[in-house]
């Protein structure tokens, strides 16, 4: 099974990558600017409704979004350098990372993009992720099974994202939507919608018709790799097969559908290798 | 050794489920699985003719997932680790486990935030798109394109326009004594939207912002020209100023 020899040095490498992805986030992403929106838009969901209807109108200001941002890009940088008092850095983190993803999705609906990060960062707080690649690089060494199961732990849940949609699509809307214009709705609606890429390419598919077929196809087969995506854990080379559909697929609903998941792939690139002797060599060499 | 046959897989994948790791084993149970795939595929297909109570493909979909949360649990090298775990973190990834689960069974999103159904593109489409879009009207009468989600990046990936989408849907549907209220709701998105795009063009006046909505002819479309649109809405900032 994958990361049968992941050590503190791996985990820490993702933990790095992720917080160091929610960083970049947060940097570029001018998220008190939901403060422009009419609050009577806003509707709180899941654990956000724990928080009191009354706090919103005061929640949802420029300066305390900003604040929690310039708070969440400290606690997000000082846990992806792994710098002491990580787990009290991740947590924070895990917690207004929450808040943060509830608050602009309800201005809106609840989309996916980001979600698996979110999952992770979860993970990443309750295990030793600073033991190794750390700023410091004073490692310590833990159990090794722990290293282990939190990188499988992060695998299982990015892989079930991916079963669960499959399976749904199987279970609820097969085959009719393997068959039919279902796809043919969602690229002419993305195609022709004011959007952030502006990709025009699924024009394409819509003025020659004879390429639907083409598209269901390839449809489905994404499906069954979805479906299947938990043989990733113990198959080294369906983790290839897997791994080359899902770039294809993401790229594909950038030019399509103007849809982009790249915080996505990028996890599947760091989940899905084991970065163990890679970083024994970089570590012979530097104490060279 | 024996060659199992294809009854012994069957059992084995229902009954005693683990992953086995030799490759050929892998491929052989990776084609059982989707056999079973196909069979619930096509058992919804012939379930939904027969007009089945329409919880039976939830029912199935909870069965599958359930398979598929038995193959990792029963891994003995997961197991392994799971037990190398201490007490408090062998709670959180149950619960985390169980709420992941959850989530994805029960299907309403706005409960289980952040732990949610993982749904995309699996309902059936067959109505043509229309999408609407957004028009900026300066005050000599031209106008420039507003494209939601560059003036609002956090809320890209479709967020912004799911949202004055859903506030405009909302009115189509609502009662006469509701309709006011999803109006200003609505309205008052569309003035936030012009005005935050109006802050990055401190050179130019607008004076209003019209929403357009469009039909995307799927059946006859011959390229962007055959999509046809017309006026749905339309905002004065003036009227907020005097209002």
């Amino acid at each position: 099974m994958i990361h049968a020899s992941a050590d503190a040095r791996a985990l820490g490498l993702v933990r790095a990558v992720v917080f160091g992805l929610w960083f970049v986030l947060l940097a570029f992403d001018s998220f008190e600017q939901i403060a422009l929106l009419p609050v009577e838009a806003f509707e709180p969901y899941g654990v956000l409704r724990l928080i009191p209807d009354g706090a919103w109108p005061h929640l949802l200001t420029e300066p305390v979004l900003f604040t929690i941002r310039l708070t969440l890009l400290a606690a997000t940088l000082a846990a992806a350098l792994g710098v002491r008092g990580y787990t009290a850095f991740a947590t924070i983190a895990a917690i207004g990372l929450t808040f943060h993803q509830g608050a602009s999705r309800g201005f809106a609906h609840i989309n996916h993009a980001q979600l698996p990060l979110l999952y992770m960062t979860y993970v990443l707080a309750v295990y030793p992720a600073a033991d190794g690649f750390v700023l410091n690089g004073k490692e310590k060494h833990g159990r090794k099974e722990h290293y282990v199961f939190a990188m499988r732990a992060m695998m299982v849940i990015v892989l079930f994202a991916y079963t669960t949609i499959g399976l749904y699509r199987i279970t609820q809307s097969s085959p009719e939507i393997f068959l039919g214009e279902s796809m043919l709705y969602s690229i002419g609606k993305n195609t022709h919608r004011a959007s952030f890429y502006g990709m025009q390419w699924g024009s394409l598919v819509l003025e020659h018709r004879f390429l639907l077929p083409v598209i269901n196809l390839g449809y489905f087969i994404v499906t069954l790799f979805e479906v299947l995506s938990v043989f990733c854990l113990v198959s080294r080379s369906f983790r290839w097969m897997w791994l080359l559909v899902m770039v294809g697929f993401h790229l594909s609903t950038l030019f399509l559908m103007n849809l982009l998941f790249w915080h996505n792939l990028i996890l599947c690139v760091v989940l899905f290798f084991e970065w163990e002797p890679l970083l024994k060599r970089l570590s012979h060499e530097t104490n060279r | 050794m024996d060659k199992p046959g294809v009854a012994s897989h069957v059992g084995f994948v229902a009954m005693r489920v683990s992953l086995p790791f030799d490759e050929s084993r892998n491929v052989r149970l990776a084609f059982l699985v989707l056999l079973g795939v196909t069979f619930v595929g096509l058992g919804h297909y012939s379930v939904s003719r027969l007009g089945a109570h329409r919880l039976v493909p939830y029912v199935l979909e909870a069965i599958a997932m359930l398979l598929f949360t038995a193959l990792i649990v029963r891994s003995s090298e997961i197991r392994a680790g799971f037990a190398s775990l201490g007490r408090k973190t062998k709670v959180f990834v149950i619960t985390f486990g169980v709420l992941l689960c959850l989530g994805q069974v029960i299907k309403v999103n706005g409960a289980t935030f952040p732990l949610v159904a993982w749904t995309m593109y699996g309902k059936i489409r067959v109505e043509d798109p229309a999408p609407l879009f957004y028009w900026a009207i300066h005050d000599d009468g031209s106008r420039s394109e507003v494209v939601p989600p560059h003036v609002f990046p956090t809320l890209s990936n479709a967020r912004i326009e799911h949202m004055l989408e859903h506030q405009y849907q909302r009115i189509q549907e609502a009662s006469p004594s509701e309709r006011r209220v999803k109006v200003d709701v609505y309205e008052a998105s569309l003035r936030a939207l012009l005005r935050a795009y109006a802050t990055s063009r401190p050179d130019q006046d607008f004076d209003s912002l019209e929403v357009e909505q469009c039909h995307v002819p799927l059946r006859t479309y011959q390229g962007p020209e055959s999509v046809t649109c017309e006026l749905a809405w339309k905002i004065s900032l003036d009227e907020e100023e005097a209002g």
